[in-house]
């Protein structure tokens, strides 16, 4: 009997330091929750008080694809998606969106650890919609099924597959919705971005000061760059030194790295090209590749050059890398998905989605749903890119 | 080959002529005497034209073309040439004028040299000598004198059909043939051609096939009419307009047929 | 309408010198008389927000596009004027038309296909038949010998230049009185002579104008040709020989795609509006020669044709 106590003596704790700090907070364990159609479990449940119905605050925006930000010195949450920044006060009743103070209904509090914020008040100001049945105890959150209209998409062709992945998944869900997702290019997607003859561009690259003067990009997915030759080539690793020598054309010869006698012929991308950006960043210290080097339009195009000549070399994203072509280790550590997250391998990159202007609607979404915990792992990774967290 | 068709300068024996199955001309004799104009008339599809193209074989384009019978041009049977050079021989022998003026898109004095630089290696100065004295007999040289480098295009239709025949005389030919020369020409133009007709039979046989009865009359020596693919009537082309031997021929002439 | 084109072709030439303006300002005549717009292209587009407009050096772009369409106009001349002889000489009306008809549907396919068939098939075999891996070696210092060469784009653009010639000399030759003909055959010359001084000149303004139509198909080709040249504006030197077959080329239009991506630069656009505006003129030029040749033999010509 006294163990039992023992035993139950922090729940009682809690229970005491609930009724103190959130007086007359009731639990609202028979609520269940919706978002998009798709029941969710939450790990704390949502409660009600004052007859608001409060949610745990992170659980959601992950599957809004928002993401939370908390300081503990002003005990305030800040959401951020791609169109709305949100913070809360733990305990206060007042709020700001993109900056305008607001009013909740109860102030969000802390259950467990985790912040519980009004459900509605959340929802409705990054722009769900939200619906509560009596007769079910449901509270839903309809945000990526509330789509409509046409969204248009150029770019990169290493974020492509990734955009056409999630066009394909919102496009099931909402039948007035068509999305078209074109390539180009990174560059072309910053210029079709700024020009606004896209809803959204897709970049691979960082933006030039002079870009991001009029753009303003949103991290997706990270990727590695992967240094790619024909799968008949003996030469399987190089150090990092010498990868560079080869792409700045001071290596010329195969044999120079343990290889054949024969020419090392350099595939690169245009310029422009994020690939080829990213690449000359990280490996070859802001040099240009080799100017004899022969020039390729896209990730596909690059990657046939290398896998038609045993003596080409070329540089590809890992997302692309197919048995085709085989990679070549950098130092010692193989391009992969997991070497590039745990940090070791030498070229890794943020993928970015490009608005215009602040991002709403159709665009503000897409970006969200690239974002959320579901599309980090079932579009992202498995298409061979790296997620963001 | 008979003593008569050795005098004349062309001789037809027993000509018929087909385009496919269709008959052209029927059992045509007749003889070309030397340096004279002989003019050959009658209605359209009489079948002249067929006989004037033959004689320098240039029907043989015409894939349907057929024939029987002989026609001989200075003692050769034109049909008993088998090869391609000796036709083509005979064809340098024999001059033709056609109905259309047709200078080539070239220079006056580059359509001048064409016959010649063709078949001969001739030294400038030599060719320039001929090509004078050629155009003076094609009694145009005054006219081109200070034009023998513009475009033989930019000349009027008279100009470019006397042209023509400057052109066909640089090989100096025995044997010129005109088809209908004057009928796309206005009438100051076709009196030059006719004046020009009555130079040239000095030197040489001309042969004419044209529908102006009143031409045949003015320039021609001889004259053979033609109806529906039959030689009609020939002979002097005085007694042929002055007495027809047949009621067809001077239907004809006086425009009733 | 034909006001509304006039207009519509002077506001195309005023947009592409104003946007071309500052480079071709900056660069002066080096603009054609220089080299090394790979490398510029690369350079401008790393260069810092609000840096002045640099020089570009295009005369690896102007020689590749000399060199591309002029040696493939050349053989697509001897291949269109010699197939359009051939066929309207001796096949006969009827087997004329036909050949005539299936070249002209070669002429309308998309000039994607003849890059992709460039690519599957003529880079791969150029490269079988001319390039040693010892001529790689030794060329590498210069430029990278593969099957993407101008060779490559010559022999592409060679066959998307002929139906235009074909075609266009092939209605020229039929366009030719049977009786000029005649006076050739009455003159006792032989068919090929008669083909030789007469039919050809005679269709001459006609040919002339295919060629020059068919050279300004080939100035102006991008997509196809940017598929095999290499991409690379190597200024073709006299110590290279023949072996300038062999290396990379990037015409000017070929230019404009593969560089494309890098316009977000301010003065890559620029330069590539220069390479626009360069193709214009030369368009411009070879329109307007084939229109005037076209119009025939000096003063009161008619086409070729006779004056009735």
């Amino acid at each position: 009997m006294k163990l039992r106590t023992l035993q139950k003596l922090p729940a009682l704790l809690a229970a005491a330091a609930l009724a103190l700090t959130a007086a007359p907070a009731a639990y609202a364990a028979d609520i269940s929750l919706k978002i998009d159609g798709a029941s969710v479990k939450p790990a704390i449940a949502p409660i009600i008080d004052n007859g608001t119905t409060l949610v745990p605050l992170r659980f959601i925006s992950e599957n809004l694809g928002a993401e939370v930000s908390w300081d503990q010195a002003s005990s305030k949450a800040t959401i951020k998606s791609a169109g709305y920044t949100v913070v809360f006060a733990i305990g206060s009743k007042s709020y700001t969106v993109n900056g305008q103070s607001k009013t909740l209904l109860a102030a969000p509090q802390n259950v467990g650890g985790s912040t519980m914020v009004p459900i509605r008040a959340f929802a409705e100001s990054i722009g769900a919609e939200v619906a509560y049945s009596s007769a079910t105890h449901t509270a839903s959150i309809d945000y990526f099924t509330t789509m409509d209209g046409t969204l248009k998409l150029t770019g990169s062709t290493t974020l492509q597959p990734i955009a056409q992945a999630a066009a394909d998944k919102l496009a099931a869900i909402n039948s007035g919705l068509s999305i078209s997702v074109a390539g180009g290019g990174s560059g072309t997607g910053i210029n079709d971005t700024i020009a606004g003859t896209n809803n959204l561009g897709m970049s691979s690259r960082e933006l030039t000061a002079e870009e991001s003067s009029q753009i303003s990009p949103f991290a997706v997915a990270s990727d590695g760059i992967a240094i790619i030759t024909h799968p008949s080539n003996s030469v399987k690793s190089l150090t990092k030194a010498q990868a560079a020598d080869i792409f700045l054309g001071k290596i010329k010869n195969w044999k120079d790295v343990g290889g054949a006698n024969a020419p090392i012929l350099v595939q690169t991308r245009e310029t422009g090209s994020g690939t080829r950006s990213t690449l000359e960043e990280m490996l070859l210290a802001k040099e240009s590749v080799v100017a004899t080097a022969t020039p390729h339009n896209s990730s596909q195009l690059i990657k046939q050059a290398v896998a038609k000549d045993v003596n080409a070399i070329g540089f590809d994203s890992i997302g692309f890398v197919d048995s085709s072509v085989s990679a070549v280790s950098l130092d010692g550590v193989a391009a992969s998905a997991a070497s590039v997250k745990s940090g070791s391998y030498a070229m890794g990159r943020s993928l970015f989605l490009l608005s215009k202007s602040a991002p709403t609607g159709n665009a503000a979404k897409f970006i969200d749903y690239l974002r959320t915990a579901g599309c980090q792992k079932d579009i992202v990774e498995k298409e061979g890119y790296i997620s963001i967290d | 080959m008979d003593s008569e068709a050795g005098r004349a300068a062309v001789s037809v024996r027993g000509f018929s002529a087909y385009y496919g199955g269709k008959e052209a001309l029927r059992d045509v004799s007749l003889d070309v005497p030397e340096n004279c104009v002989y003019a050959l008339i009658g209605p359209s599809g009489c079948g002249k034209t067929t006989l004037l193209r033959s004689i320098n074989r240039l029907n043989d384009f015409v894939p349907s073309f057929s024939r029987e019978g002989e026609i001989y041009v200075g003692g050769t049977e034109v049909f008993s040439l088998s090869d391609r050079r000796g036709t083509e021989r005979l064809r340098r022998g024999i001059g033709m004028v056609f109905q259309q003026p047709n200078p080539l898109p070239i220079s006056v004095r580059g359509n001048m040299a064409l016959p010649l630089a063709e078949h001969f290696r001739v030294p400038r100065a030599e060719m320039d000598a001929r090509i004078v004295d050629r155009m003076k007999q094609g009694a145009i040289y005054d006219e081109l004198k200070d034009k023998l480098r513009s475009s033989a295009l930019a000349l009027s239709g008279g100009q470019q059909q006397r042209l023509c025949i400057a052109r066909a005389l640089m090989l100096d030919p025995p044997l010129m043939l005109f088809d209908e020369p004057c009928s796309a020409l206005d009438p100051i133009a076709t009196y030059a051609i006719e004046d020009l007709l009555s130079s040239l039979k000095r030197d040489r046989t001309i042969v004419i096939v044209t529908h102006n009865m009143e031409q045949a009359r003015r320039v021609a020596d001889y004259t053979a009419f033609f109806y529906l693919g039959k030689l009609v009537e020939h002979g002097p082309t005085e007694r042929i307009f002055s007495q027809p031997g047949s009621r067809l021929l001077s239907d004809y002439i006086t425009g009733r047929v | 309408m034909a006001g509304a084109s006039i207009v519509v072709i002077a506001l195309i030439f005023v947009f592409v010198f104003y946007k071309a303006a500052p480079v071709i300002g900056a660069s002066g005549v080096g603009l054609a008389l220089s080299g090394g717009f790979d490398t510029q292209v690369s350079k401008a587009f790393y260069a810092p927000a609000g840096s002045p407009t640099p020089a570009f050096g295009m005369l690896g772009l102007i020689a590749g596009t000399a060199l591309s369409c002029g040696i493939s106009t050349l053989c697509a001349s001897v291949m269109g004027i010699g197939a359009a002889v051939t066929v309207c000489e001796f096949c006969g009306r009827r087997g004329a038309a036909f050949f005539i008809a299936v070249v002209r549907l070669l002429a309308a396919i998309p000039s994607v296909v003849f890059g992709l068939i460039g690519l599957i098939v003529v880079v791969p075999l150029v490269e079988r038949l001319f390039i040693t891996v010892d001529m790689q070696i030794e060329y590498l210092d210069y430029f990278q010998m593969t099957g993407r060469n101008l060779l490559s784009s010559v022999v592409v653009l060679s066959f998307m230049i002929a139906p235009t010639v074909v075609s266009l000399s092939a209605d020229a030759i039929a366009a030719v009185p049977d009786s000029l003909r005649e006076t050739g055959y009455a003159f006792g010359m032989g068919h090929f002579r008669v083909i030789w001084k007469i039919v050809l000149p005679s269709a001459r303004p006609g040919v002339i104008a295919g060629v020059l139509l068919g050279a300004g198909r080939g100035t102006g080709e991008a997509i196809a040709v940017s598929m095999v040249c290499g991409g690379i504006g190597v200024i073709p030197s006299a110590g290279f020989g023949l072996m300038n077959l062999l290396a990379p080329t990037l015409p000017l239009s070929a230019a404009i795609i593969n560089k494309s991506e890098a316009m977000g630069s301010g003065h890559v656009a620029g330069a590539l509006f220069s390479c626009a505006a360069l193709l214009l003129v030369l368009g411009a030029l070879f329109s307007l020669t084939a229109r005037v040749v076209s119009r025939g033999f000096g003063p009161g010509g008619s086409g070729g044709g006779i004056k009735a």
